[in-house]
């Protein structure tokens, strides 16, 4: 089921809204987590068996870890375990049990079938034709990645005595389900959500807030995203391009994936403000970094906090020297690219990206780059982070390869090259191609906008909200792009 | 503590607590306008349901399986239902296409009034066809046959055996004809690549193709048009040229002489590109076109039909049911089955199906087993985009001794006893697609059954193939609804009544070898 669908607005979020506001105060974290399943099965109902067996797993494992001893007592809240302490071999074992099934469930799903493939590559390079590993197709559950992630950083943050463990089951449930955020994040932090799953406040205020948020995020992906979808897939699916046409269709792909993910998060934030839950912005105006560093304190700011949190400071983060901090950063972002999908073309998009931030930390803050005019240096970034996204969205190595010279002047073209301008280039696309670049680039953040929600810009919002279901009644498909991850 | 120093969860909630200017009667005004908007819809769509006799949709959930393909097609019903959706789309798919110059993923909008099939678009400035790059894509994609050769080459073959000549007629796209419309950087007509690949492989082993593209080409520079400026297709007068240029390759031996004579008729209607972008009825976008057919008629001035023992074999899609097919809109009987015929001076046999150009044709001669009875040529016909997008399986063909007369050997004769049937769906039929080619689409399912009654009825357990309409004049049909493991009761007929055998067929498994076809009377 998706956000910006004539079922999910009319028919599933009228219903869970109304059941959830009759309910009785006490009753509501379990309204929550029984659509969420609902929600969540009606895209495949047996992954609901990996997401209930992934909630119990981690739910017992943060009852034995919260309860194996060390814990400090905070007057007036739960007791959590002592930073830096001592820590059983139970607690250890019940940690390392949620991480090793947690990252199991997503190996098995997400990458076995890519690491059949590549050792059973590398064994025919070594004349073992004999040793190959049957490669199994198994369809990968949607939102996965995301709730492995959110559920291990509860057992991981219990053990390191950040969050005390749930007690109970059905708000831990909640949490890992709950439906707003389930298939394409924000990922949240127990930390920040526990105290919100015990009590949280019902304002007008706050659902205002959410319907702007929500209104926003809609029209962001109806009026702007698929658009950019039409020129970016027509331009992807096209043999070779000339260069004017490339770049028209990799910068229409940039606008894409940003205006489509970043569409979901606002839609997400929006749908829990509704539901009382507060969740932090996920983006922050990628598009205006003046460098790849900064970049990436802007976009998908949950992964990208998750990944310093969890990884990068564990492998010693910058505190090791220059040049195992630049390794680090590699790791990070080669790891942070496999996250997105078993690709070897996600491995180099990381790569890129992990390759810049080395770069970047070695330059230093006086840079001659520093010394360049702002915008020269958010144009320069824009273009780097565009290069990237070619293998991005490229299907696979060749193609990507392909479309790189294609936008450099190196492939040769046809007669039918020049074809696909009639599809991309229309009065329409191009409109919306200029409205989404003086949206990036002069508009604030969608969180930003609504934190002075006036009148007039409440009416634009519902009105944008209005025409984006009128635009959405005329287009056919309409998934989001993160889902595939 | 600064907000600098707070955590993204620190600082949302903080800046929550801040949001300025949203006073208690905007709050409340807001979160009254949005549930009026998110929750009006379906109360007002029961009470439409409920004043116009339709069923409602959303009770159809009780009765869906749940199972992810049967819930997304619950979903797509219950927008397709919709009124609002239906009031609202035609009228901005409409504003679109007048200021936006954007269509639909179907249909794509040149100048001066000029439409193209984005399929054909795509096919002509995409990658090679025949790249492995290209033909592994789409086996990702889903496609099992993507590749024409190997279902060309045991085509070729098992005609060979008969002694049968193939001849292959693919049909270049309007866009490499006439792109001066799709784009000002290309302004002169320009040969399909993958044309010429498929015409250097095909000569490689010893397999005949036509190229019309010079024909076209010439048609275009001589009349200004070859093709239709709103329709996927050719002009009628493209096409008879095509015709006359393919009866000079067919070399027949004694064919049965036929003298042919012709009328010219009228034809005015908007194209099938403008009934995909689905505009309102009476919509003023796009004028219709008048264009001159010439419809061939026998002797006695009886319109042109297939004949059964004809030396000459058509197989062919759209392309040749245009003109042809009444339902189409164009005329009838002015077809390039029709103008062939003529040009050979003989009778012709066609197994023409909309959509059907690189399988279903194929298939339903597969099930004949006569139908290859006398021929001595089969030309067959397809789209060139289908070395892009088509489907390829391969099928064999063969002459099989006659049984008793069998309906669906005398094409779109069906007999007229019915049978009442109740059988288990064991493979099901994809759901068209609203923005199609084609108005009108029929399915092929598999079905069990579990009951019979009536004349000539199938025996309990027996196999049997039951086509049915899916979609007429865009409206979809109950059978969409159909699911597999689901038993039905249903009135059926054996044969494929004439109106539908020329109509698309929507076919989920590909290879029915000696099922009896029925079909089901709604």
């Amino acid at each position: 089921m998706v956000f910006s669908t004539h079922f999910f607005l009319f028919v599933f979020l009228p219903c869970v809204l109304a059941v959830y506001y009759l309910s009785p105060m006490r009753w509501r974290a379990v309204v929550l987590t029984g659509f969420s399943y609902f929600f969540y099965s009606w895209t495949n109902p047996w992954w609901v068996v990996l997401m209930a067996t992934s909630t119990v797993i981690d739910y017992v494992a943060g009852r034995v870890i919260a309860k194996g001893g060390g814990a400090v007592a905070i007057p007036g809240e739960e007791p959590v375990l002592e930073i830096g302490g001592h820590r059983s071999r139970q607690q250890k074992i019940a940690l390392a049990v949620s991480i090793a099934a947690n990252l199991g469930m997503l190996g098995f799903f997400k990458y076995a079938g890519f690491l059949a493939i590549n050792a059973n590559a590398v064994a025919g390079f070594l004349g073992l034709s004999d040793s190959m590993i049957p490669v199994l197709e198994v369809a990968l559950p949607v939102g996965i990645s995301f709730y492995t992630f959110q559920s291990m950083s509860y057992t991981i943050d219990v053990y390191r005595g950040r969050a005390p463990g749930m007690r109970d089951f059905s708000a831990f449930a909640c949490y890992v389900a709950l439906f707003p955020q389930l298939v394409a994040g924000p990922i949240v932090r127990y930390n920040s959500v526990a105290d919100q799953l015990r009590v949280r406040t019902h304002t007008a205020e706050k659902f205002a807030r959410g319907i702007a948020m929500f209104s926003l995020g809609m029209s962001k992906k109806i009026l702007i995203a698929n658009p950019m979808g039409h020129i970016a897939d027509a331009s992807f699916a096209a043999g070779a391009l000339n260069p004017i046409d490339a770049w028209y269709g990799i910068m229409g792909y940039a606008l894409q994936i940003y205006f489509d993910f970043s569409a979901y998060s606002d839609m997400a934030i929006g749908l829990a403000l509704m539901f009382g839950f507060v969740f932090p912005k996920n983006f922050d105006s990628p598009y205006r970094a003046d460098s790849i560093t900064d970049f990436w304190r802007r976009w998908h700011i949950s992964l990208s906090t998750w990944l310093r949190d969890y990884l990068y400071i564990p492998l010693g983060g910058n505190r090791v020297g220059p040049s195992r901090t630049y390794v680090n950063l590699m790791i990070v972002m080669l790891l942070g690219g496999l996250w997105h999908g078993a690709s070897w073309n996600f491995v180099i998009w990381g790569g890129i990206h992990g390759g810049m931030l080395a770069f970047e930390r070695s330059q230093g803050r006086d840079s001659p780059y520093r010394r360049l005019p702002r915008p020269v240096r958010i144009v320069i970034t824009f273009l780097i982070v565009c290069v990237a996204w070619v293998f991005f969205r490229a299907d696979d190595l060749p193609g990507a390869m392909s479309y790189l010279g294609s936008m450099f002047g190196l492939s040769n073209t046809s007669a039918g090259t020049d074809l696909i301008s009639g599809v991309t280039a229309t009065p329409y696309h191009l409109a919306m191609f200029v409205i989404a670049l003086l949206v990036v680039w002069t508009m604030p953040q969608s969180w930003d906008y609504t934190r002075r929600l006036t009148p007039r810009r409440a009416v634009i919002c519902l009105v944008a909200l209005v025409a984006a279901i009128l635009v959405m009644w005329t287009q056919t498909a309409n998934p989001f792009l993160y889902f595939q991850f | 503590m600064s907000h600098s120093r707070l955590t993204p969860e620190e600082q949302a909630q903080a800046e929550l607590a801040q949001t300025e200017a949203l006073g208690p009667r905007t709050a409340r005004t807001m979160v009254l306008v949005f549930l009026l908007i998110v929750g009006l819809i379906i109360p007002s769509q029961w009470i439409y349901e409920a004043t116009t006799g339709r069923s409602f949709q959303l009770l159809d959930l009780f009765g869906t399986p749940y199972r992810a393909a049967d819930l997304a097609a619950f979903e797509d019903a219950v927008e397709d239902a919709s009124f609002a959706r239906t009031a609202v789309q035609p009228r901005l798919q409409a504003w679109f296409s007048q200021f936006g110059g954007f269509g639909n993923t179907k249909t794509v909008l040149g100048r001066e009034g000029w439409l193209y099939y984005e399929p054909g678009v795509s096919h002509l400035a995409g990658s090679d066809p025949f790249s492995p790059e290209h033909l592994n894509r789409r086996q990702l994609a889903g496609q099992r046959n993507p590749d024409p050769r190997p279902a060309i080459q045991a085509f070729h073959e098992d005609l060979a055996a008969l002694g049968i000549e193939l001849i292959l007629l693919p049909i270049p796209d309007k866009a490499s004809v006439h792109p001066e419309f799709l784009t000002r950087r290309q302004t002169q007509p320009f040969p399909d690549p993958a044309l010429q690949r498929l015409t250097d492989w095909a000569e490689e082993r010893g397999i005949q193709v036509l190229s019309v593209e010079e024909e076209l080409f010439a048609e275009r520079s001589e009349n200004g048009t070859a093709y239709l400026a709103q329709d996927t297709h050719w002009t009628p007068v493209a096409m008879e040229r095509v015709a006359r240029f393919v009866s000079q390759a067919v070399i027949l031996d004694n064919p049965p002489a036929r003298t042919w004579q012709q009328e010219a008729q009228e034809a005015i209607r908007v194209g099938d590109l403008v009934d995909m972008l689905q505009l309102v009825d009476h919509q003023k976008v796009f004028r219709p076109e008048q264009i001159r057919i010439n419809q061939i008629q026998d002797e006695e001035g009886q319109p042109w039909d297939t004949r059964a023992n004809a030396p000459v074999l058509l197989l062919g899609d759209s392309f040749t049911n245009i003109f042809h097919l009444a339902e189409m809109g164009w005329g009838e009987s002015a077809g390039f089955g029709a103008h062939l015929a003529a040009a050979l001076g003989t009778d012709l046999k066609q197994i023409a199906i909309n959509g059907g150009g690189s399988d279903a044709t194929r298939i339903e001669l597969s099930r004949m087993r006569q139908g290859l009875r006398n021929v001595q040529t089969v030309v067959w016909q397809f789209s060139a985009r289908d070395l892009s997008h088509g489907a390829w399986p391969v099928v064999r063909v063969s002459l099989r001794e006659a049984e008793e007369e069998d309906p669906e050997e005398t094409t779109g004769e069906t007999a007229d006893e019915h049978i009442q049937i109740r059988g288990r769906i064991l493979i099901g039929a994809p759901t068209p697609s609203l923005a199609a080619p084609y108005e009108n689409a029929r399915g092929a399912f598999l079905l069990e059954v579990v009951s019979a009654e009536g004349p000539r009825h199938p025996e309990v357990g027996e196999e049997i193939l039951l086509q049915i309409p899916l979609m007429v004049e865009r409206r979809l049909r109950p059978a969409t609804r159909w699911r597999e493991g689901q038993e039905i009761s249903i009135a059926v007929q054996r044969g494929v009544p004439s109106e539908w055998s020329g109509r698309e067929l929507l076919d989920e498994t590909f290879i029915f070898d000696d099922r009896t076809i029925y079909w089901g009377l709604e």
